[in-house]
């Protein structure tokens, strides 16, 4: 038993260091096959000449944030909605309850996001 | 599939409607904020009433993994009380730091689920669950008043180190489930002691220590305490104090009661180490506090530290009674702990701007307000356990069975450390009535509305409980009769 | 008689009502709740008084069982038994009268509501006293008036004076509270409960040896030497009159005092066992009584020469005691509490009338001005001095007649001089203050008025419980009413000291006459002095009376006596002792036990940077550490 799960741990060490491992390896050899000519231009944002103005790091409107976790959280709850309509006939009414409730939290969630004013951009 | 026996979790079911409703209700409000006050205060009644009216019958529910007994029962009490006194102390104080939001009762009632679960659960599956839904909870409301540096900061440190201490839970139950393919609790007691992996067994039980140490600020795992007390808004860290302090006890009761019951050898020496560590800490670091909200922090580690030394008898095994006292010991500092922030806080909303929590703050404080005074003395003369007020009646409990358990030589440190404590509770009643302030200060109103009914709450609690202890006593001992029920 | 829980409840809740809402609410109407409380707990002490008449065992209320733990009980439970009836009826009917009177004493004073909230609060505490079931209760009691003392002398707590006495008569009084303690738990750790029934019935049944009995005895004395001023510990008294005149007259005369007294009767079947312990008492007790009277005659502040009064017959208490004349030192205690409160009282209507002078050098002549304070006085003199038949001649005489009969005769002499000392400086203060010439200031003499209704009624009922208390209760002498009254209290205690029964007989009579007649000399000679030859004394005096008035010009020289071998040591000692000791020592430790937590405490900040990755490295170092540990 304990020599089975031994065996199980060393498997799963040996497959990390070979995907590691080849990862490293293949960076490697592209770096290695790849031509370099180095002169200041190459450091520049943009090859063609245009020059940069003002930083690169531009601050997104927070709501932006806000909608993308917004996004996540109903995209997560179709995610659940597909395993559950599949088994569906054979769980019962249970279940069905059961997703009325769960999506009931997620409208309270959506009507409060609403009026709280997060979907309307300005 | 079956119909779930959803009676057993109709407290928490009221709460998380409670909860929804306020977020519901919320964003249609204006300025006044009654209605979800209401709706928060009135969910947690509801929810404390109906576990008392269903605690008769004990139940178990979802396949084991949530009961509904008298442990639980006492707990879901508990829990709705420390809120209920957190929520009555609030509006005032958020008020005056202009930033009145109904999401805030929100969060409480959803963190006081989380504890409900916690103190429920008897899987360790739901008991993760419930520490999680009360840790995010508390890293939002930590961090309540964005708008302020020292609350972010709060907010932010509480979160990273709480991340890493549920890190180490996560660990110590991944352990465990490999050691016995199972995560209900009554399962592994049974099955952890026939591993024969002594070393295996401890490693886990030291991993779960440490992460639950976190919640209930243990030293070494304390060190978030002060820093997220004193960034945090006033009415949240005396929620703090007392509710996820209270929550990690009661699953720490339970699982090194159960599912670690064969290493309890190894956790009743690792609880005394820590007990004395922690009370040292505590003490020590109390004692050079010039702000008041750190000193408490620092002073509610002291009396973690007094936990742990009844923790430490426990695991002996032998009839001390110990869980009772502890029990016991949680229910009285939940009402003095409270009482004495709920102090705090109404000086903050008497000067939002001139009261910054220092000792010399407090200086007059006699004069210009003697409720206040008065009742702050009554709340600090139970944290140092003067006969006559909860303090004295948890700390007799707690050291006689510290004593039962064989260990006389940590009682007396307990005792000693109490001692200490009234060196810097004792140093704050000296400020406000025998010191001139230097900057005259002026109260405005006596304390009313709602945060005067948390402090009389809290006071009549910790005068209940310190007269009638029997009362309580015979709830600790029910607690303790049936743990699985 | 279930309902004695409420007469201490009742003041109980006045102080609560008055100290919580008298600052914005009550204000100067403070008064009206503390003196209806008293008079509801007077009467329902009345009604407990009449209700326990004839009953053989005691009444026991088990209020609540405080906690639990093994063995370890904490009741609170209040036993009603002939004894603890009369102490209240006492307390609450002197105290409702003093609560009345001070309505006008201190009409006007900036801290009137906080006076009668702490006036409730004693009572309340002084109820618990003598109502306790146990001797933890009555410990607790036993504090509580003491604090409320402390407090209460240090009312006027502006007045250094004032804050000075409290602190020494809480000092003194810790000392006395140390050897009650001591007490209190030997019997704990000797007879295993505090309950009195357990702790008698143990006692009766000899359980416990006499050697601990003694002991025990010894310990509890100490405590009421301290409580009810008793040399040495008798220092406390007379600066306690730094407080409020109806303090002074409620606390320091009527009652506080007495709890030593009621503690050493209500635990006579200890005493009675430890004969060795009841004799220091009666000797304690005797010389007290002389000793403080005789440093009575030195003293000009009228209130002065009532504590020493006030010492001295607390003495002839405990010699009474000590003989076991127990109803005698009953029956003494309440005839005192009249007349001396009204003294005081009376006192205290002059001082008010003289616009705060206590002084007697600075009186005279009063008794024209303020007739009916003059006459309640003279009534409360008349009774303090023994004269027939004012109530403290009838209990006085009963004491002084025991120690005669039973054989000691040289404690009867001694009761017998000191009684001729207090008829003289009781009337000395009689004839300073309300006869001979006037010596007031003119400025102070136009304001002289009598005082308002509500200080003159107490004082006549007062008076008239000085005249005729005696004659109601002690008629006849070792048999009256409250004799009968209180029979089953002591009986236990008789039994065991063998006690016997002297009728009345031709000898009282003649040690009536006896007593009578030294007092009246007393009198005469007061009379002598300061009426007859008021200004020239001090020089003629020496001539025409030799030693004896040389020796009462200088006082006696009691007070420099008592300096010298009392005051200066104490002071000197106890400066030394704060120097070397306290100081050094004692602060020393202290400090430096704070030092090193400070220290610590400076050791232990580093790690609390503040910085969240140190957090978080300490964690898992520290499960390293334990994991570590473990493992290896």
């Amino acid at each position: 038993m304990v020599n089975a799960t031994v065996d199980i741990f060393i498997q799963f060490f040996l497959m990390i260091v070979l995907a590691a491992g080849m990862f490293v390896a293949m960076l490697w050899i592209v770096h290695r096959l790849m031509p370099t000519s180095r002169n200041p231009n190459k450091g520049i944002p943009y090859e063609c000449g245009v020059r940069p103005t003002g930083d690169a790091r531009v601050p997104y409107n927070v709501h932006y944030y806000l909608v993308a976790v917004l996004f996540v959280l109903f995209d997560l709850e179709a995610v659940f909605m597909y395993p559950w309509a599949v088994t569906l006939r054979t769980l019962g009414t249970v279940a069905f309850v059961d997703m009325l409730v769960f999506i009931a939290i997620l409208l309270v969630g959506f009507v409060y996001a609403w009026k709280k004013g997060v979907l309307s951009w300005e | 599939m079956e119909w779930p026996d959803i009676t057993s979790i109709l407290p928490e079911v009221i709460l998380a409607v409670a909860a929804l409703l306020v977020l519901l209700v919320e964003p249609f409000l204006k300025k006044d904020k009654t209605a979800v006050i209401a709706l928060a205060l009135i969910g947690l009644l509801a929810s404390a009433v109906v576990a008392v009216a269903l605690g008769g019958n004990s139940r178990a529910a979802f396949s084991g993994t949530i009961v509904l007994n008298s442990y639980a029962l006492f707990f879901k009490v508990l829990f709705a009380l420390a809120a209920f006194i957190s929520i009555l102390m609030s509006p005032r104080y958020l008020e005056a730091s202009k930033r009145h939001l109904g999401e805030y009762y929100a969060l409480i009632l959803l963190a006081v689920i989380g504890m409900d679960v916690m103190a429920a659960a008897r899987d360790f599956i739901a008991f993760y669950v419930g520490l999680e839904l009360m840790a995010m909870c508390s890293y939002i409301l930590a961090g309540f008043f964005r708008y302020r540096i020292r609350s972010n900061e709060a907010a932010l440190k509480y979160f990273v180190t709480g991340v890493f201490a549920s890190a180490f839970t996560l660990f110590g139950i991944s352990l465990v489930f490999g050691f016995t393919g199972t995560t209900n609790y009554e399962i592994i007691s049974s099955n952890l002691g026939s591993t024969g992996n002594a070393t295996g067994v401890a490693f886990a039980t030291a991993l779960v220590v440490a992460g639950l140490g976190f919640k209930v600020s243990m030293a070494p795992f304390h060190m978030w305490t002060p820093d997220v007390y004193q960034g945090a808004p006033t009415t949240v860290a005396a929620f703090f104090s007392v509710g996820p302090k209270a929550a990690g006890f009661s699953a720490i009761l339970i699982i090194f009661t159960t599912v670690f019951e064969s290493s309890s050898e190894f956790w009743s020496v690792l609880f005394m180490v820590l007990s004395v560590l922690t009370m040292f800490v505590g003490s020590v670091m109390a004692i050079v506090q010039s702000n008041m909200k750190r000193m408490l922090a620092y002073s509610s580690i002291t009396h973690v530290g007094y936990l742990l030394a009844g923790l430490a008898a426990l695991g002996r095994g032998l009839d001390t009674k110990a869980g009772e006292s502890i029990i016991l010991y949680l229910a009285a500092y939940t009402v003095m702990n409270l009482g004495a922030f709920g102090i705090l806080t109404y000086l903050k909303t008497q000067q939002p701007e001139g009261f910054d929590y220092s000792l010399k703050s407090f200086a007059g404080l006699g004069r210009r307000s003697p409720w206040a005074a008065i009742l702050l003395t009554l709340f600090l003369f139970s944290l140092t356990g003067i006969p006559g007020t909860a303090g004295f009646i948890g700390k007799f409990y707690l050291f006689t069975s510290v004593v039962r358990g064989d260990l006389v030589w940590l009682a007396v440190l307990g005792v000693l450390f109490s001692a200490i404590s009234a060196y810097y509770y004792l140093r704050l009643m000296i400020y406000m009535f025998f010191r001139e302030p230097e900057t005259e200060l002026t109260v405005k109103e006596p304390i009313e509305g709602t945060l005067a009914a948390a402090v009389a709450l809290s006071a009549a609690g910790v005068l209940f409980l310190g007269l009638f202890p029997q009362w309580i006593w015979d709830h600790a001992l029910k607690a303790f009769s049936n743990l699985f029920g | 008689m279930g309902y004695i829980w409420l007469i201490p409840a009742l003041p109980l809740a006045a102080f609560l009502i008055t100290i919580l809402f008298g600052k914005w609410f009550i204000k100067d109407s403070a008064h009206w709740l503390p003196i209806l409380a008293m008079a509801g707990a007077f009467g329902l002490s009345v009604a407990a008084l009449i209700q326990s008449w004839g009953a053989e065992e005691p009444y026991v209320l088990n209020l609540w069982q405080w906690f639990t733990s093994g063995d370890f009980q904490i009741p609170l439970a209040l036993q009603l038994d002939q004894l603890s009836a009369v102490m209240c009826t006492t307390v609450t009917g002197v105290g409702l009268l003093i609560f009345i009177y001070s309505k006008g004493y201190m009409h006007g004073d900036p801290g009137y509501y906080r006076f009668f909230a702490y006036m409730s609060l004693f009572a309340f505490s002084m109820l618990m006293l003598v109502l306790a079931e146990n001797y933890l209760l009555l410990y607790f009691g036993w504090e509580a008036v003491g604090l409320c003392s402390y407090y209460l002398i240090g009312f006027y707590y502006h007045k250094p004076s004032a804050a000075a006495a409290g602190k020494k008569a809480f000092l003194t009084n810790r000392v006395g509270d140390f050897g009650f303690g001591l007490g209190v738990m030997l019997i704990w750790t000797l007879v295993g409960t505090l309950s009195y029934s357990g702790v008698f019935d143990a006692v009766g049944a000899g359980e416990v040896s006499d050697s601990a009995l003694v002991a025990i005895a010894l310990l509890l004395f100490v405590g009421a030497m301290g409580k009810s001023a008793q040399f040495p510990l008798h220092v406390w008294l007379p600066d306690a009159m730094e407080g409020p005149t109806p303090v002074s007259a409620l606390i320091h005369a009527a009652t506080m005092v007495t709890a030593g007294v009621y503690m050493v009767a209500r635990s006579s079947v200890i005493f009675a066992s430890a004969r060795p312990a009841l004799i220091v008492v009666g000797i304690i007790g005797t010389f007290t009584a002389i000793y403080a009277a005789s440093i009575g005659i030195a003293q000009n502040d009228i209130k002065r020469v009532l504590a020493y009064s006030t010492v001295s017959q607390l003495g002839y208490m405990f010699m009474a005691l000590g003989v076991g004349a127990w109803v005698a030192a009953v029956f003494h205690l309440v005839t005192h509490a009249f007349f001396k409160a009204l003294l005081f009282l009376g006192s205290g209507s002059v001082i008010h009338a003289m616009s705060g002078e206590q002084d007697m050098r600075r009186m005279g002549a009063l008794r024209g001005k303020i007739k009916t304070t003059y006459w309640t006085f003279l009534m409360g003199a008349l009774a303090l001095s023994g004269i027939f038949p004012f109530a403290g001649f009838w209990s006085k005489d009963e004491i002084l007649g025991m120690q005669f009969k039973g054989g000691g005769y040289i404690i009867w002499i001694v009761g017998l001089i000191a009684a001729f000392i207090t008829a003289f400086y009781t009337f000395r203060a009689v004839f300073m203050t309300f006869w001979g010439n006037d010596r007031t200031d003119p400025e102070v003499g136009k304001h002289i008025h009598e005082s308002p209704k509500s200080m003159i009624i107490p004082l006549g009922i007062l008076a008239v419980l000085s005249v005729i208390a005696g004659l109601v209760i002690g008629l006849p002498p070792e048999g009256g009413l409250l004799h009968r009254f209180l029979e089953p209290v002591f009986q236990h205690a008789n039994e065991i000291l063998g006690v016997e029964h002297h009728g009345f007989g031709a000898l009282d009579v003649v040690l009536m006459i006896v007593s009578v007649l030294v007092a009246l000399s007393g009198i005469a000679l007061a009379y002598l002095f300061y009426i007859r030859r008021p200004d020239e004394l001090p020089q003629k005096a020496g001539k025409k009376a030799g030693w004896l008035y040389k020796g009462i010009a200088n006082k006696w020289y009691m007070d420099e006596i008592y300096n010298v071998a009392i005051i200066t040591p104490l002071v000197e000692g106890s400066r030394v002792i704060y120097k070397w000791f306290d100081v050094a020592v004692i602060d020393g430790l202290v400090n430096l036990a704070g030092r090193i937590w400070g220290g610590f405490g400076k050791m232990a900040r580093p790690f609390q940077t503040g910085r969240v990755e140190n957090y978080a490295l300490i964690m898992f170092l520290a499960v390293v550490v334990i994991v570590a540990v473990v493992v290896l």
